[in-house]
């Protein structure tokens, strides 16, 4: 009903033209972005799992090695989220956020994300933080150092977590660190992660696809780089250890259910 | 016709409010702000450091310095910045090999006079430290230093009215952040630029060494001291050994400790020159009282005389910026 003010020839017209173009300015930029056609939602759950069940930290589990181990942190950064389209293609994942999953922290272990439309047949994403971000000074939001993924004397992230205790660590108080991270080749402990989902994912514009995602922590020590807490029961600094362990990273994400949401 | 006037009017209202209000952030504080262009000196290679990313304003630098000379900073207050790098001292710990800590620690390093920064590239006597921005998280953290976390230190800091007014002013927002922050103390630590030395007044033609410097000038640059303690920043900012031996108390590595690579060991930062008159103890954990010390660590690879050795040192000398150390604006 204001646009038919415009068409009144007055003296305020003008003057209502002008309030149009104030009123709208300020909101331009935004306007644009989120107007984009063909914009889906993209939402991963993490599900982190010891033998098969949710993660209990208050309980001493026995890994395939027939060591012990008891949780207290599980934590690891995923970015860079692509998307490899039917018939080829790959999609990046608007804008390039980082998300900082925490096992203890349910919120934070649903990450979601916005995609062009179209068809899926896998998705991908660096657990880890990309080189650049590593060295370009204070970052913020998930990437902020105060998070405490971040080695302040060996600028870069802690890309993955893992704390607790075992009796067959011989550390002071039993303890297990791994704090896997490190950037610098040829020990760039960054693993991209893929994420086959089954069938073909069609997504229209305004849906969601959500993807549920199994995180076995005993894989952690399993894989290429078997990892016995009795012989490395610490990893602190970026190195050959730490992207030893982060070889065995992709094995602990297996996609169990993929379906879209309106 | 009255009714398209007032809601025009109504209109017109509303449009100020909504740019008033997505103005505010960018413009209020700014528009006061004194922007101050980076005082490169002639003739010097370009700085590495982004300003695009980190505008100098004097506002900015006040802050930092605000912040590098407070305690709330460290645990318990006691140790700020400035506590370890002590501006009459160009900056590093005077007369101390080692430096102290929350809780009487001693740091495991000696530590550097802080100038020029602006140039490098990296920091810590290992190049650990990836940007300028990002070096005084370590201190902060590390438990024989400050000892705090940074969660602790912008609670702290966000819970004084006056810091928050001023971050606003200075950077838009009155929330403090470890991003703000650390941009405020770079600002600052930008500013510690040295290059009002006697050196350097000879070298612009406004002053004259005197025979003892000249001559201790042609032994430095003789006996080759330049090919790592390039001018005009007096280091080629690169990883050197320089001979020193592990010192088994530390069991320090150097670069190694960062790169992993066994070609890095024992390799450290070549410290710049100047203000070496004020920076003793030498090497990087300090273990080399005084020059002559250094001199006597050298004599297998650059022996010297007793008369070469004091000429150097009168050369040495000359590379003291007391302009640096006594500036008011930079030194309170």
């Amino acid at each position: 009903m204001y646009l038919s003010y415009v068409r009144i020839e007055n003296r305020y017209s003008a003057l209502t033209l002008l309030c149009w173009i104030l009123w709208i300015l300020p909101s331009c930029q935004k306007a644009g972005e989120d107007e984009l056609p063909e914009q889906a939602n993209l939402e991963f759950r993490f599900h982190p799992l010891m033998q098969g069940t949710p993660i209990s930290f208050d309980q001493t589990y026995t890994l395939p090695n027939a060591e012990r181990f008891e949780p207290r942190v599980f934590k690891f950064y995923s970015g860079q989220i692509t998307g490899q389209r039917v018939g080829g293609g790959t999609i990046n994942s608007t804008g390039d956020p980082y998300y900082l999953a925490d096992a203890a922290q349910p919120a934070s272990l649903i990450i979601k994300t916005r995609i062009p439309a179209g068809s899926y047949q896998s998705f991908q994403f660096l657990l880890g933080v990309d080189s650049a971000r590593n060295v370009s000074g204070v970052q913020s939001g998930a990437l902020d150092p105060l998070q405490g993924m971040f080695w302040t004397w060996n600028s870069g992230y802690i890309f993955a977590k893992l704390e607790g205790r075992s009796p067959d660590a011989t550390t002071p108080n039993n303890m297990v660190e791994y704090h896997i991270g490190g950037f610098r080749i040829p020990y760039n402990a960054a693993q991209t992660i893929s994420l086959p989902v089954s069938g073909a994912a069609q997504l229209k514009a305004g849906q969601t696809l959500v993807v549920d995602i199994d995180v076995e922590l005993e894989k952690w020590f399993t894989g290429p780089y078997p990892l016995s807490i009795a012989s490395n029961a610490v990893s602190m600094t970026p190195g050959e250890l730490a992207w030893n362990i982060s070889r065995n990273f992709s094995g602990l994400f297996t996609v169990t259910q993929s379906s879209v949401e309106e | 016709m009255k009714s398209i006037y007032y809601s025009t009017l109504i209109l017109f209202l509303f449009a100020l409010m909504q740019w008033g209000i997505s103005c505010s952030k960018n413009d209020a504080g700014k528009g006061k702000l004194e922007s101050i262009e980076f005082p490169k000196p002639a003739g010097w290679p370009d700085p590495v450091y982004d300003f695009s990313s980190n505008p100098l304003t004097k506002e900015g630098v006040e802050l930092g310095k605000k912040l590098f000379f407070d305690g709330r900073l460290s645990k318990d207050g006691n140790f700020p910045c400035v506590s370890c790098h002590q501006p009459f001292a160009a900056f590093a710990t005077f007369e101390h090999d080692l430096s102290h800590g929350f809780n009487d620690q001693f740091t495991t390093r000696n530590a550097p006079g802080l100038f020029n920064l602006a140039w490098h590239s990296n920091f810590h006597h290992d190049g650990g430290i990836t940007h300028l921005d990002l070096q005084p998280l370590a201190p902060i953290t590390a438990p024989n230093e400050m000892a705090e976390t940074i969660e602790n230190v912008l609670n702290k800091l966000n819970a004084d009215a006056n810091y928050q007014k001023e971050f606003d002013r200075v950077f838009g927002s009155p929330e403090i952040t470890t991003a703000t922050m650390t941009k405020a103390l770079s600002q600052y630590m930008l500013m510690l630029v040295s290059a009002n030395s006697k050196y350097d007044q000879v070298k612009r033609g406004q002053a004259q060494f005197d025979v003892n410097q000249e001559a201790g000038y042609k032994i430095f640059l003789e006996k080759k001291c330049n090919s790592c303690h390039v001018e005009p920043l007096f280091t080629n900012l690169e990883f050197m050994s320089n001979g020193l031996p592990l010192n088994p108390a530390f069991n320090d590595v150097g670069r190694m400790r960062i790169t992993g690579s066994k070609a890095d060991s024992l390799k450290f930062k070549v410290p710049s020159l100047r203000n070496v008159a004020l920076t003793f103890p030498y090497m990087h954990d300090g273990r080399l009282w005084n020059l002559e010390d250094v001199y006597q660590h050298y004599n297998q690879t650059i022996p010297l005389s007793a008369v070469e050795r004091s000429l150097l040192t009168e050369f040495l000398k000359t590379l003291t910026d007391e302009k640096l150390i006594n500036d008011p604006f930079l030194t309170r």
